[in-house]
């Protein structure tokens, strides 16, 4: 049924120009002869420049003027915003204006009545509904007036461009409320200059120019039309090959295909951060250079900053666009990100990398908002998008590719809320460092490739992606800036940093991702990657190398240009939580479930070589295990990450001593690991602990950890006998901080040097069995270099099943342990000066004994003491310590540490 | 064509009584004697002129000051009511560019909002007039036709003015100078009787002559008014409207322009 109806309108208006106040009247025809039908249920846009005859159409269709040749004819009931604040009586209350403006559209009382909370509730201004009007704010104003003009209950809504004012929140409720309306078969006039509003609203649209139609048909073909022809005319320009034409216009890239608009929106676009706002490559001004047919250079220049980009468009044959982007800028203006991004209709339903894939859901009024589809931190080659209906549709997939290395950008694919209604695919290039290094000239950050007519999807994946990607079988390695991800059969192993390395070089941290790389694929199995970090004189080198689907091989070197001062070295695998148990050769447990604030130690031990795994429940990951060799020094540990990161940490170091921190220009292997999924369990053996042992008693020296067995009972406990010192607030234990080295052993005795990281010092033990159940132990310290240290300690972790603790004149039971993991441990006895020994026992009940043990010192150096403590909850032991609470500064040299006697079962009390 | 008009009109008889009610309402509001002021107004008038005219001009009409309010009520009611009403497609220009409502609401609301006040006044100055002749009481359904009748007339002219003053601005200038000749020209501050014979035909021209003497024969003289009268008063009150309609219709088209 027709509802609108203009046959041949032209419309005049009368204009009276003043000039030098001499009036002239002049004739001036706003529509020319404008044919066109609207049936009821259809909602058409109006589109056009400023002055096109958009409003006056509206008005012819309003009744609000009247044609001065031709006819126009409307059925139905009018309503509509075409002025803003109309017949509104400030005096009067919102309440109040609502009767009033209804009554003017033309509404009895009654049909108010039924229509007042609706319009109440839409224009959801609480209680200002009942405040007189004048104290509105503008956009309270505009959704009452809205709110009103949209639950009127007409035939047909007539809307100019007054959906622009309003928020976020307002304009979804106003898009809602026009989708119920044309369900219930109302007409609907939509002028407007917002293109993404548009398609969301009509099907059809009529393209306004002079006072002419230029052209009236279905939005995508309309819209293309109007965006190539409107806009500055210096800012666009045309390029075309067979079914593809690409319109840049002032700041935005809009392709179609077959007349059919792709890029709704922006479409391509760039975004700077500039001064820590954003700003879109459509708000710069532009020109443009047309190079030849098919290339284009256009500017862009920011009015209020010194910030020209300049792009280089380029068509192939092949229907592929190139798209680079070079900045220029003053010195003093800082640019902090760089966005190269594409917005797609939302046709598209599926995206993928040639590593990941996945599907866009659909946009819809419950859908929250912007959703992102890929891992924050991760950079791809390529990321492209097809729709599914590609064939009915006529919808080419697109792929959108960076060229060259990437190591500084992020790639992120989105799907985007209700408003915006499209997809968006953005490479970010978000690194301070390099955008910094920009010198008076124009400095290239962004480099990609738009292509439309791949014809062998999986094929052209492989080519882009063959330099990121190692896989054998189910196993897959994905490098991408300065990490490698390892999955395997599609379960994520490794998680955030996943395979990373990091140097401690002249006294900062650099880790992998915070440089440059560059990978490339030597051979079929084997994938090379060059990093290198601004202000260093050093390259890092990974060679990975995977031989079949249980395993890889992973070297890393130094390549050293000029004297650098290398103090640490670290290669790290962060892997999934769900592994929950570590096993190696020096002993294996469950990781905690809990995360602290900072990484904890789970066994508390330098590993120097041989093997470390994980393991997960129920095998729901694989096995991962680790090989590594004896090198220089290097030692393995295996820690439960912090709270933010929530991973588990296998961690291969190396410290270099002092002496050896400077390296000269060269090449030098750092590490070398070998990792095994699913290796059989035995791999990992319990390294044979050198041990001394006479009668009953069995002492083993578990690299600076001493465990002693009697009867083959464990009496120690987890951290058993070691010593730990602090210096500069940090605690050094034997077995975490240091490596030892056994010197010499005989049937009854053990020396043993260990050498720590972190300070400058070694200790030496002797280690003497005498007598029944005697261990005598000697402990020297050696400082290399001047330490400030404020503890010096011997400790003895004893099992939880000594109930009764008793020194030289007092004694007493152990309480329940209530120190959590970061609490300080209880303390229970401090031991006055001269008490010879200190000890612990269990009841006389059979099945509980164990042996009494006692602990003394044998040369009591002043300022030491004797303590008796109660462990925290996750190492429950009990523990008799001889410590030193002085704070010194020790000089270099030779000190003792502490001489002391650890007697198993001694019948009396001495 | 009319008959879709009177129609159009009818559905919007709503925002008709609302907008004159509102209008009545804010003229009021802000003041702080408000509606006291449709009284006082036509009373301290009738004391000033009653002053002037009895003690200096020495007039001799019996009970002046009555004499006085029965023709400067009506009066002020059709100056006020011509002068707001003409003004009014201008000052609402923008609901005329919005809304799509049958623009003769405009002077005509403006004319109810104008009538209503009067009526409210004659809710006071009636009973100063039944309590000084407590005939006219019988004369009230001749009073009642009067008021309906003027205040066709009154919109009539409004329908005039307000249209002409889209295209002449001058319309608004000049009327506050006509009201005031137009005034002198009707016997309201003497009687008809007074005017000598050769010029009693100009008075006769007038035709808020016969309206006032209509007022005056059921007010303050308490006879039915002669036959004369009676017609004119019809004549002139459909001549009003009908002419005034028609030119508003006729321009209407153009007006939508100039706003």
């Amino acid at each position: 049924m027709e509802q609108i109806v203009f046959n041949d309108l032209w419309g005049m208006y009368r204009i009276k120009f003043v000039v030098d106040r001499k009036p002239t009247w002049e004739n001036f025809w706003a529509l020319k002869g404008l044919t066109f039908k609207i049936n009821q249920g259809e909602a058409v846009g109006i589109i056009g420049e400023n002055g096109a005859g958009k409003s006056t159409v509206l008005k012819m269709i309003a009744g609000m003027l009247k044609p001065d040749r031709g006819h126009v004819k409307v059925l139905g009931k009018i309503s509509g915003l075409l002025e803003l604040g109309a017949g509104f009586q400030t005096e009067l209350t919102g309440s109040e204006n609502i009767y009033l403006i209804a009554g003017l559209f033309g509404s009895s009382p009654s049909q108010i009545e039924s229509i007042y909370d609706d319009i109440v509730s839409f224009a959801d201004i609480g209680k200002f509904i009942n405040a007189p009007v004048k104290c509105y704010s503008q956009g309270m104003f505009v959704r009452l007036a809205f709110a009103i003009a949209i639950n009127m209950d007409s035939d047909i809504l007539l809307i100019d461009d007054t959906l622009a004012v309003g928020d976020e929140h307002f304009q979804k409720k106003c898009i809602r409320k026009i989708f119920e309306l044309k369900e219930q078969g109302k007409t609907i006039v939509f002028v407007t200059h917002d293109m993404n509003m548009l398609r969301r609203i009509c099907q059809r649209v009529i393209f306004l120019k002079d006072g002419q139609i230029i052209k009236d048909g279905p939005v995508d073909q309309v819209v293309p039309l109007y965006a190539q022809t409107s806009g500055a005319k210096e800012g666009v320009a045309i390029l075309k090959k067979g079914p593809l034409n690409i319109v840049f216009n002032n700041g935005r890239l809009l392709f179609n295909w077959d007349g059919q608009l792709l890029t709704p929106g922006l479409g391509g676009h760039t975004i700077l951060a500039i001064e820590n706002k954003y700003y879109s490559s459509v708000q710069a001004d532009w020109t443009i250079e047309k190079q030849s047919e098919n290339k284009l250079f256009a500017t862009g220049k920011f009015e209020q900053f010194d910030v020209t980009q300049v792009w280089e468009l380029e068509l192939d044959k092949d229907l592929g666009l190139k798209w680079e982007v070079g900045i220029n800028s003053a010195l003093d203006v800082q640019i902090s990100e760089c966005q190269a991004n594409i917005m797609l209709s939302n046709s598209y339903t599926h995206w993928f990398t040639g590593i990941e894939d996945g599907m866009f859901p659909i946009i819809d009024e419950i859908s929250k908002g912007w959703q992102s589809f890929l891992e924050g931190n991760i950079s791809r080659k390529v990321i492209g998008t097809e729709s599914a209906a590609a064939l009915e549709l006529n919808i080419p997939s697109l792929f959108f590719e960076q060229s060259g290395t990437f190591s500084s950008s992020k790639v992120q694919v989105f799907n985007s809320d209700y408003v915006n209604n499209c997809r968006l695919l953005q490479y970010k290039v978000a690194s301070l460092n390099i955008l910094s290094m920009f010198q008076p000239n124009l400095t290239n950050i962004f480099s990609g490739k738009i292509s439309f007519a791949i014809t062998d999807k999986e094929k052209y994946l492989q080519h882009l992606n063959q330099d990121f990607l190692l896989t054998c079988g189910e196993l897959r390695l994905i490098f991408t800036n300065g990490m490698a991800t390892l999955s395997c059969k599609g379960l994520n192993l490794t998680k955030n940093s996943h395979l990373n390395t990091s140097l401690y070089v002249d006294g900062k941290w650099y880790d992998s991702n915070s440089g440059h790389w560059e990978f490339k694929k030597e051979a079929q199995n084997k994938i090379i990657g060059y990093g290198s970090w601004a202000g260093l004189a050093l390259k890092q080198i990974w060679e990975f190398e995977i031989n079949n689907d249980t395993g890889f091989l992973w070297k890393v070197w130094l390549e050293v240009s000029k004297e650098v001062n290398i103090q640490q070295e670290r290669l790290q695998f962060m892997c999934a939580g769900d592994y929950r148990h570590y096993s190696s050769d020096y002993g294996e447990g469950d990781f905690s479930d809990t995360f602290l604030e900072t990484e904890s130690d789970m066994l508390q031990r330098c590993i120097p070589a041989g093997t470390i795994g994980l393991t997960s429940p129920e095998k729901q990951l694989p096995d991962l295990n680790l090989f590594f060799p004896e090198k220089d020094g290097n030692f393995a540990k295996i820690l439960n990450a912090d709270f933010y990161h929530k991973a588990r940490l296998l961690r291969i170091e190396k410290i270099n001593p002092e002496e050896k921190t400077i390296r000269m220009p060269g090449r030098y292997q750092s590490f070398a690991v070998e990792t095994k999924l699913n290796a059989a369990r035995q791999l990992i053996k319990k390294k044979f602990s050198p041990a001394v042992e006479k009668g009953k008693l069995k002492f083993i020296f578990d690299q600076g950890r001493g465990n002693i067995f009697w009867n083959g009972q464990e009496l120690t406990k987890k951290l058993g006998l070691y010593t730990s010192l602090r210096s500069a607030g940090r605690w050094y234990d034997s077995a975490s901080s240091a490596v030892w080295k056994i010197e010499g052993q005989d049937n009854h005795a053990m020396r043993a040097r260990g050498r720590w990281f972190h300070l400058a010092i070694t200790q030496f033990w002797e280690m003497i069995l005498q007598g029944e159940g005697v261990i005598e132990l000697k402990v020297s310290l050696q400082v290399k270099d001047k330490i400030a240290v404020e503890r010096l300690q011997t400790n003895l972790m004893l099992s939880e099943r000594y109930t009764h603790w008793l020194s030289e004149k007092q004694n007493g039971t152990f309480p329940l342990f209530t120190a959590d993991i970061t609490d300080d441990w209880q303390q229970i006895y401090c031991v006055p000066e001269n008490n010879k020994f200190i000890g612990v026992s269990t009841s006389t009940d059979k099945k509980k004994h164990l042996p009494k043990v006692l602990f003394s010192p044998l040369i009591s150096n002043s300022g030491w003491f004797l303590h008796i403590l109660n462990s925290d909850l996750y190492h429950r032991g009990r523990v008799l310590q001889y410590l030193n609470t002085q704070a010194a500064i020790m000089e270099p040299g030779e000190y003792s540490y502490a001489h002391c006697r650890i007697s198993i079962d001694a019948k009396t009390d001495v | 064509m009319l008959r879709e008009r009177l129609k159009n009109l009818y559905l919007y008889r709503h925002a008709l009584w609302d907008m004159a009610v509102k209008q009545l309402e804010a003229k009021y509001t802000t003041s702080f004697l408000g509606i006291l002021w449709a009284i006082i107004t036509p009373l301290l008038i009738m004391s000033v002129i009653s002053f002037v005219f009895t003690v200096i001009f020495k007039v001799a009409i019996k009970n002046f000051p009555l004499f006085i309010l029965s023709g400067i009520y009506p009066w002020l009611f059709f100056s006020s009511g011509l002068s707001e009403a003409s003004a009014t497609i201008l000052n609402k220009q923008t609901i005329l560019r919005q809304f799509n409502l049958p623009r003769e609401i405009l002077p005509l609301s403006s004319c109810l909002s104008s009538f209503l006040n009067f009526l409210i006044g004659w809710l006071v100055i009636y009973p100063i007039f039944l309590f000084f002749n407590p005939k006219i009481i019988l004369y009230l359904p001749l009073l009642i036709l009067i008021l309906l009748l003027h205040f066709v007339f009154l919109c009539g002219l409004s329908l005039s003015l307000s249209i002409l003053n889209i295209f002449f601005r001058d319309v608004e200038h000049l009327l506050g100078t006509v009201l005031m000749f137009w005034l002198w020209m009707t016997p309201v501050f003497y009687s008809i009787e007074m005017v000598p014979e050769e010029f009693r035909w100009l008075c006769n021209l007038n035709p808020m002559t016969s309206y006032i003497i209509y007022y005056g024969d059921v007010m303050y003289r308490a006879v039915i008014p002669n036959f004369t009268t009676v017609i004119s008063v019809f004549l002139w009150g459909f001549l009003s409207i009908i002419s005034g309609w028609l030119l508003f219709l006729r321009l209407e088209a153009k007006i939508l322009k100039r706003i």
